[in-house]
C-alpha cells in the first residue's frame, strides 16, 4: 500500500497576504499612533495591549482602503466605513470597563502535490463590556479578507 | 510578515529534525520518503511520523493550534492514527495506540507550545516557538487493498494577535 500524504509544508505568511491592517489611536495624542507597519517594520499588537488604558480608537483598514472597522474604546461602538461622528441615539446603554478584542484566525489547508491549498484569514474585532448590572457583555465580528462581515462568536 | 510558519519532522534515535516538505508515510523513518519506493505491506503499519510547527516572524500571541484530517476517503480497512502533543520516541511500524485522527474542527486535535502551554507568546523566556509534536501513523489491515491509497487533506489553524 503505497500512502502519500502530500502536505506543503511551508508557509510563509507575508504582508501581503493580510488584507487588512490596524491602527491604534490614543487619548489626547499622549502616545503617538501605532500602525502595524511603519515602512518594512512591523509592530506588534502587543504595543496595543502594553498602552491599552489610553486606547482611544482601534482601526482595522483594508489595505486597498476599500472599508475600514472601527472600534471606539471610549463610547464602546463599533463603526464601518470612515463615519465621522456617531448620533447620540447609539449611546443609550453606559458601558464600563470596554476591552477590545482583536485577532486573526489562520486556517491552512494542506493538501496535493506538496501544495498549500488555501490559507484562509478570518479577523475576529469586538469588544467587551460590563453593562450597568455588571453582566459581562460581548459583540464580535468575524470579517474575511475582503471585508464581508458576520455577527459571530468564536 | 506576522507569524511564519515551518513544518519540521523528526527522524531517527538522536532525533534529526528536518524541513519537511510532505508527510508521505511508508514502511521506513525518513522526511520526504517516496511512497512507491517505501511501501506498506498490507496488515502492518507505517512507520510513525512525528511532525510540530516552529513560528517564526512577528506576533505577540498565538494560541488555539488545532489540527484535523480535513479531506480524503480512507481504503477499506484503513485508518489514519493521531495524537497531540505527543512526546517524541524513535519512530516505529509498532502501533502507537491513537486515536483516529479527527475529521472536524469541533474534536480537532488541540496543539500546545513545546513548553505545554496553550499559548507561545512572541519573546517570553524559554518559548522555543515549537509546537508539540503530532503524531500520526497510517494503519492497515488484511482487509485492505493494495496498491496506492486516497490522497488525504489535513487542516491546522491557529489564531494570531
Amino acid at each position: 500500500m503505497d500512502n502519500s500524504i502530500s502536505i506543503n509544508f511551508e508557509s510563509n505568511h507575508s504582508r501581503d497576504a493580510l488584507t487588512f491592517h490596524w491602527s491604534a489611536f490614543f487619548k489626547n495624542n499622549t502616545i503617538f499612533p501605532i500602525n502595524q507597519f511603519d515602512g518594512a517594520k512591523e509592530n506588534r499588537f502587543q504595543e496595543v495591549i502594553d498602552n491599552f488604558k489610553e486606547l482611544e480608537f482601534f482601526v482595522l483598514k483594508h489595505k486597498d482602503g476599500k472599508i475600514q472597522y472601527s472600534v471606539d474604546l471610549k463610547k464602546g461602538l463599533i463603526t464601518v466605513g470612515n463615519i465621522q461622528s456617531i448620533a447620540e441615539e447609539f449611546l443609550k446603554e453606559e458601558k464600563k470597563n470596554i476591552r477590545l478584542i482583536y485577532f486573526r484566525r489562520n486556517i491552512i489547508t494542506l493538501g496535493l502535490n506538496l501544495e498549500q491549498k488555501s490559507h484562509i484569514v478570518i479577523y475576529f474585532l469586538g469588544l467587551q463590556w460590563n453593562d450597568l448590572q455588571g453582566n459581562n457583555r460581548k459583540i464580535l465580528l468575524q470579517i474575511d479578507q475582503e471585508g464581508n462581515f458576520i455577527l459571530g462568536d468564536l | 510578515m506576522a507569524a511564519t510558519f515551518t513544518w519540521k519532522e523528526s527522524n531517527g534515535a538522536g532525533e534529526v529534525e528536518t524541513t519537511a516538505t510532505n508527510i508521505n508515510f511508508g514502511s521506513v523513518d525518513s522526511p520526504n520518503l517516496v511512497p512507491g519506493s517505501n511501501a506498506i505491506t498490507i496488515n502492518t503499519n507505517s512507520f510513525s511520523k512525528y511532525i510540530r510547527v516552529k513560528f517564526t516572524g512577528t506576533w505577540s500571541v498565538i494560541s488555539n493550534i488545532k489540527f484535523w484530517k480535513s479531506a480524503g476517503t480512507l481504503l477499506t480497512g484503513e485508518t489514519v492514527k493521531a495524537s497531540a502533543n505527543a512526546t517524541y520516541v524513535t519512530p516505529s511500524a509498532s502501533s502507537t495506540g491513537d486515536s483516529d485522527c479527527p475529521t472536524a474542527v469541533g474534536s480537532a486535535l488541540a496543539i500546545n507550545s513545546a513548553e505545554g502551554a496553550a499559548t507561545i507568546v512572541y519573546g517570553a523566556s524559554g518559548v522555543s516557538g515549537y509546537t508539540g509534536y503530532v503524531r500520526l501513523q497510517i494503519q492497515s489491515t488484511a482487509s485492505t487493498p493494495s496498491g496506492s491509497g486516497n490522497q488525504k487533506t489535513f487542516t491546522m489553524q491557529y489564531d494570531e494577535s
